[in-house]
């Protein structure tokens, strides 16, 4: 993994430019990057070169009909740029136009088929098929574009096709399913019928070893990333499952919006440039948690993986209120 | 088992946990008290609630001040190990740190896990650790303390409110003490200390600390203090401290006040002399001074029961732990941790480097009003987990009871609480209307037809009583 660059900041106004605790990212098909913020609920709409271009479903309200949030977990486009997002709370998927209005909804809390409970990982296959991560049911459920309930699989457990609070999700480019399969620290691939092909990953700290994996992504190579939440990492394997690298981050400041902050903020800046912001830490604080709590530039609280157009790797981190670009 | 055996058992996890249920007691008192008074002192997994569940569906929290306490709430509600927590919040009130200055939760955070690590153990290493830590160093200005500029609000406070009391010092101690500590600081302290004060997320979020010394700003003169000569480091000053008869008397006593009895009499008295017995025969464990109190005659004769005023945070985590309102990671804990807060005791947030002033001080017309509002809620809420359990234990027993077995019976199952005969008069009238409304002989009430919510109502009628409000 090559670092390429770091879009956001913190904006805990929840308003404009910046994220506040964000969860996912998705891009529509002109490339624009669509962050779901899950603190002070809103998606904002910004370039790769962090042009801040809009926000809509914002927990203020910014305009007519506009559809608030509860709990929004994962972040999605089909082929006709309509956005649909997930919400654990609500137990629905709301969708979206690409120019932010609200378009429709669907589901309901339960547990019987088309029913959620936790909604949190969501997907969408190259025939817009949607498959959505029944958390707290430890199930995946396969719609149609238009909701129709196809079929689902999974039950919780530990062995295969079984869950134990899962989480992200993805399809590759033969629509191959992975899903994070959070509290069994595993990622599981299945068939786009549900079938299941293999199982990555056992518990532990170790290179091929995971500790509650929260999201998964593939590139066009089949090479498989996963943010390791646990071990604040993201993990490669190659698509035989075979390690490949990992990386702790590596952020740098953005050139944008950051970098105006210092600009007007010198007294930050300048007893930053005189820190050390990988330090050392002592015995009792050399855990992934505490470093990367210490540590600006590492992963803190990853959340989700996405690939761009151009397949590059966005790794979004709740904690750190930025997203990672690497290729 | 006999009664006053579990009433024993019952003033024991009152004063060293949270309180606990009937069942919970009974099963307990399958071991003796000194057993349980072992497994208190040495806890094993706490089988707190996970900490990757709280964070996954908590987002971040602890960023905030709040939330940053509701971490420390999840846990105080869900642990196997009460004394370990109650010791942590017991030194989280005696070393009283803020969120206000340093806008930091997370180190706050760190500061409580130290507590906790450090609880049972040596005192001179958690006045050791204390001294290490960040948000304490930032919270009395530490980081300030250099060679030549020597800032002497750690100092003076480490000597007076944390480890030996006014009047057992003086003025020249205080400094001296201070300029060993200097160059005790915060890693990244010129940065950290602007964003500090500042209150800046920007860029990325907090960033948390950890300790830094820094040999060249430490001032390596010779020092003088309490009547010994060196060239001092801080180290060496915690070693001279908890060696004074002053720093025994002073933490024996704060834990005496804190688990047994506001006040000190003479027979309390005795009591503290053994703890600082036991204080220097074992090398300042903490852990001893806690066996040699609850081991006491004078606890363990119930001399003790009522004469302690629950502290806000006690009385809510109590209630949870029996109502179990609170069993997954819920938006409901910032409005329980709110409650502390109105009570007068936010976690994270004492109102000064004091700490809380407490017994009877806990007590004035808006905290109560909260005080009885909160408990009265929880207990009266029979959809809650913890409630509906307690309920259901009447099911199956069709007998006749007397109102004032009825009133045994609720007070047993929710801790044993020892009711005076004044307060027994009181509920035994309600009782009684509450029979005549519904036709019954409240002589011998046939429990079967006694609404549930009404054995609800009682327990929540005793958790307001002035009984179950103190210890």
């Amino acid at each position: 993994m090559k670092y390429i660059k770091t879009i956001g900041m913190i904006s805990n106004v929840g308003q404009g430019r910046g994220f506040f605790n964000p969860n996912s990212c998705a891009f529509s098909s002109s490339g624009d990057m669509f962050m779901l913020n899950s603190g002070l609920n809103r998606v904002t709409v910004q370039t790769f070169d962090e042009d801040f271009l809009t926000e809509f479903a914002t927990w203020y309200g910014n305009k007519p009909g506009d559809k608030k949030l509860n709990t929004p977990t994962d972040l999605e486009f089909d082929s006709n740029d309509r956005l649909y997002i997930t919400d654990e709370v609500e137990n629905a998927i709301f969708i979206y136009d690409v120019e932010g209005n609200f378009i429709d909804q669907w589901g309901k809390a339960g547990s019987n088929q088309g029913e959620f409970n936790g909604p949190s990982g969501l997907t969408i296959d190259s025939k817009d098929n949607i498959y959505v991560v029944d958390q707290y049911n430890n199930r995946v459920q396969k719609f149609s574009k238009d909701g129709e309930f196809i079929f689902s699989w999974g039950e919780f457990g530990n062995n295969p096709s079984e869950f134990n609070l899962p989480w992200g999700i993805c399809v590759d480019n033969s629509d191959n399913i992975y899903v994070a399969d959070w509290r069994n620290d595993r990622v599981q691939k299945f068939t786009q019928d549900g079938e299941f092909v293999f199982s990555l990953g056992t518990t532990g700290r170790g290179k091929e070893e995971l500790i509650r994996p929260s999201d998964v992504a593939v590139d066009s190579n089949f090479n498989i990333y996963i943010s390791d939440w646990g071990n604040e990492r993201v993990v490669v394997l190659d698509k035989e499952g075979v390690y490949v690298s990992s990386e702790r981050g590596q952020s740098t400041l953005t050139t944008g919006w950051t970098t105006e902050f210092f600009e007007s903020n010198v007294d930050e800046r300048d007893t930053r440039e005189i820190s050390n912001l990988i330090p050392s830490l002592p015995e009792h604080l050399q855990t992934p948690y505490h470093e990367s709590s210490q540590s600006e530039p590492l992963f803190w609280g990853i959340t989700d993986l996405a690939i761009d157009n151009f397949d590059r790797l966005y790794v979004t981190e709740l904690r750190r209120h930025r997203c990672q670009i690497y290729e | 088992m006999s009664k006053p055996e579990i009433e024993l058992m019952a003033h024991l996890i009152r004063n060293a946990g949270f309180g606990e249920t009937e069942p919970e007691l009974l099963a307990r008192c399958k071991n003796s008290y000194t057993d349980n008074l072992e497994f208190l002192l040495n806890p094993g997994d706490p089988e707190v609630m996970p900490q990757d569940i709280i964070l996954r569906m908590n987002g971040s929290l602890d960023e905030g001040p709040g939330t940053g306490a509701s971490d420390w709430m999840y846990r105080m509600v869900t642990t196997k190990n009460p004394l370990e927590e109650k010791l942590t919040l017991f030194f989280h009130g005696l070393f009283a740190v803020a969120y206000s200055k340093g806008n930091q939760a997370r180190s706050q955070l760190n500061q409580i896990d130290t507590f906790r690590r450090f609880a049972f153990g040596s005192f001179k290493d958690l006045l050791l650790e204390l001294s290490k830590d960040p948000a304490m160093i930032f919270w009395l200005d530490n980081n300030e303390n250099v060679s030549g500029n020597v800032n002497e609000n750690y100092g003076r406070e480490l000597l007076e409110l944390f480890a030996m009391g006014v009047g057992n010092y003086n003025e020249e101690d205080v400094k001296e003490c201070s300029r060993a500590f200097t160059g005790w600081t915060i890693y990244n302290m010129e940065y950290m200390r602007v964003k500090a004060i500042k209150d800046s997320f920007s860029p990325f979020g907090r960033i948390a600390w950890h300790f830094e010394y820094r040999d060249h700003e430490h001032d390596h003169g010779e020092k003088t203090f309490l009547g010994e000569k060196g060239k001092f480091n801080g180290e060496d000053i915690i070693d001279i401290i908890v060696r004074q008869p002053a720093t025994a008397r002073f933490i024996c006593q704060r834990l005496f006040q804190f688990f047994a009895c506001d006040k000190v009499d003479l027979k309390g008295a005795d009591v503290i002399s053994e703890m600082v017995r036991n204080y220097y025969e074992s090398g300042y464990q903490i852990r001893s001074v806690m066996r040699a109190l609850f081991s006491s005659d004078y606890f363990k004769s119930l001399a003790t029961e009522n004469c302690r005023v629950r502290n806000p945070v006690e009385l809510v985590v109590g209630a949870l732990r029996i109502s179990e309102s609170i069993s997954t990671p819920s938006p409901a804990i910032t409005s329980k941790l709110d409650t502390t807060n109105f009570m007068g005791q936010g976690l994270l947030r004492p109102p000064s480097v004091e700490g809380w002033h407490e017994a009877e001080e806990w007590i004035d017309s808006g905290s109560l009003v909260e005080r009885v509002n909160f408990v009265a809620k929880e207990f009266r809420d029979s959809s809650q987990p913890g409630i509906k359990k307690l309920l259901d234990s009447f099911i199956g027993h069709n007998q006749n009871i007397s109102s004032q077995d009825l009133i045994d019976r609720c007070t047993s199952l929710i801790g044993y609480v020892n009711l005076e005969s004044k307060t027994k008069e009181s509920l035994l009238k309600h009782i009684e209307r509450k029979c005549i409304d519904l036709d019954l002989n409240s002589k011998q009430i046939d429990i079967s037809q006694l609404p549930q919510e009404f054995i609800a109502e009682l327990f929540s009628l005793i958790s307001i009583t002035p009984e179950y409000q103190m210890a």
